[in-house]
């Protein structure tokens, strides 16, 4: 296996294993911290597809995601502090107020 | 490229961008300085595409084809950059307009915060509407969803609305990963992240990776849209909501989702080749999506969370004419002439939620369905106002836009031999007049329940709003080749070559 399709698919685990997370995980804290996984998992692809096609874009693209994170970061964090001070907790099952 | 003119067009985003964060830093208490500075600042930027057209049509050679674009191909000063910027920033001036009074009672305690994010959505709004580059789509995209994770807990001593944003939050920013999974994946198949090359490009790459770029891809755009399967947010969001933030997330982000989503289809995986991997999974998509909106509406008793549903069917009827590959102009004029109409009346629906809602907010049961009980009686002009936006959302005569909307869209449908799913578009229309005609009959036909007083508030802008988006539903319903034909003009000039 070439070394590039090394790289891909731990990127692709890395990205599986965020996603099982987002899904299975009650805290919203590590919910969130599995989204910062997938957010990674893709950047490392992008690193690695920039080396194979021979174009500098996809690291730069890195750049902008690693900047979009920190701001969804910050906004998130924001969010989970307005949760627990409504709703004394930061548990998925705690937000159950909207329903039919 | 030497031309000044062209650099018009990023001219509404600087504006917004830069206004809005100096007007979150305006004192708060007085809700007065950061609202009229949001106006001006609007008007300011909605001048920008009106005087200065030319920039917006510079990026279009005489052959149809497009140059460049500015910043490499990062922004596309294109007519549908124009037609979605004054949406957006029309769209814009009825929020403040809707907003402006009412924050108190929406539990949103801090004016300049609210305005300036509002203002700085609205420029990223933009950015997305006119990029033509994944890294900007993506980009413009999260900014966007960033501000709106933002507005949707404003009031942040709600604890609904706060929920709401919660949830928004984590499926939004689930989706936007798997959006750009299927970036780096597109980027590494075809080497490069502009749609115009990625559209060359796509036709003679390996397909597997290819389409698994496209499929992650479509996931991130039905997301946004709030397409069945990806529409569980939606009902949530727009309930916790503050009304106006759900009145901007159902008109001016649907419509920036709408011009990414045409975008990426038409322009950027548009080859008939390539259109063959996706168009069966949208055409699924398109089908549940009426189905789905449209039957779970019946079952709701929330007004905002059945106008929700409603959007979701209403996405359905757009999704499908996002896919005949054969008739791309026609479909962008009807896309384009179906979500102003939508904007208009979904406007006016939400306004008077909000005046019925009144300074109920903390009480759940306050935009129930109950609450429009004889409100014929009590506020018979809104009552008609009310009437008048149902009846359109439903497609029924009095309300012609949605009428004329919905025609031109299945007729594109029907054109392109996607017979079944405008038969199932008409079915599903007929099965949501019970659900709208069911608020209709709450506020003609049953008394007042509630014992206490009347909670109506309705401050000059709610009135405002709620007056011209009649005026402008009747105008529109009236002279609709007005709009529709500019429309046209715009999406010929962009989606009708083959990429």
């Amino acid at each position: 296996m070439e070394r590039i399709h090394t790289i891909l698919a731990i990127a692709a685990i890395t990205f599986a294993i965020g996603a099982v997370g987002v899904i299975v995980r009650r805290n919203v804290i590590v919910v969130f911290m599995c989204i910062e996984l997938m957010l990674n998992a893709v950047n490392l692809s992008f690193v690695a597809f920039s080396q194979s096609v021979g174009n500098l874009t996809g690291q730069v693209a890195v750049f902008f995601v690693m900047v979009v994170a920190a701001a969804e970061a910050a906004v998130g964090l924001a969010i989970f502090i307005a949760l627990f001070r409504t709703a004394r907790s930061v548990e998925s099952t705690s937000a159950t107020e909207l329903r039919l | 490229m030497t031309n000044v003119t062209q650099w018009v067009a990023v001219i509404p985003t600087a504006v917004l961008g830069l206004g809005g964060m100096v007007l979150a830093l305006a004192p708060r208490g007085e809700e007065r300085i950061p609202a009229f500075g949001a106006l001006a600042l609007l008007l300011v930027a909605l001048s920008v595409p009106f005087l200065f057209e030319g920039g917006y049509t510079a990026g279009v050679g005489a052959s149809g084809v497009l140059n460049a674009g500015l910043f490499g191909a990062g922004f596309l000063h294109d007519p549908v950059t124009w037609f979605f910027t004054v949406l957006v920033l029309t769209g814009t001036l009825v929020v403040v307009a809707m907003s402006f009074g009412r924050l108190k009672s929406l539990g949103i305690s801090s004016s300049p915060e609210y305005y300036g994010l509002l203002l700085m959505t609205s420029a990223s709004a933009i950015v997305l509407v006119g990029a033509g580059e994944l890294i900007t789509i993506f980009v413009g995209l999260e900014a966007l969803s960033l501000g709106l994770y933002c507005l949707c807990g404003s009031a942040v001593s709600s604890r609904r609305s706060v929920e709401g944003a919660l949830k928004y939050f984590i499926l939004g920013s689930f989706s936007s990963a798997f959006l750009l999974y299927g970036m780096s994946v597109l980027y590494g198949v075809t080497g490069s992240t502009e749609l115009a090359v990625i559209a060359r490009e796509l036709v003679s790459v390996r397909q597997i990776p290819a389409i698994f770029g496209v499929g992650l891809i479509l996931v991130g755009v039905f997301f946004k849209l709030g397409a069945v399967p990806f529409h569980f947010w939606a009902p949530d969001v727009y309930q916790g909501a503050p009304t106006p933030v759900t009145a901007y997330m159902a008109s001016v982000v649907k419509a920036a989702a709408l011009a990414m989503a045409m975008r990426l289809l038409w322009n950027g995986f548009g080859h008939n080749e390539v259109a063959g991997w996706w168009l069966g999974s949208a055409w699924t998509v398109a089908l549940l999506t009426m189905i789905v909106g449209n039957i779970v509406a019946v079952r709701q008793r929330n007004v905002k969370r059945m106008l929700a549903y409603s959007s979701v069917a209403h996405v359905g009827y757009m999704t499908a004419a996002l896919l005949p590959p054969g008739a791309r102009a026609a479909g962008g004029g009807a896309l384009l002439f179906y979500i102003v109409a939508y904007s208009v009346v979904t406007f006016g629906a939400f306004a008077v939620t909000m005046a019925v809602t009144g300074d109920r907010v903390d009480q759940p049961s306050a935009d129930d369905i109950s609450s429009f009980a004889g409100l014929s009686r009590t506020n018979p002009r809104i009552a008609a106002a009310m009437t008048l936006f149902l009846l359109t959302l439903a497609g029924l005569p009095p309300g012609t836009v949605g009428l004329v909307g919905k025609f031109y869209l299945l007729s594109v449908v029907v054109q392109s031999h996607f017979v079944g799913l405008a038969v199932v578009a008409a079915i599903c229309s007929a099965i949501s007049c019970y659900f709208y005609l069911r608020v209709i009959s709450a506020m003609y036909v049953q008394q007042a329940t509630d014992v206490t007083p009347p909670h109506f508030v309705s401050p000059l802008g709610t009135r405002i709003v709620i007056g011209s988006m009649v005026a402008a539903s009747i105008i529109l319903g009236l002279t609709p080749s007005f709009v529709h034909n500019r429309a046209q003009a715009v999406a010929h000039g962009v989606f009708v070559r083959q990429p």
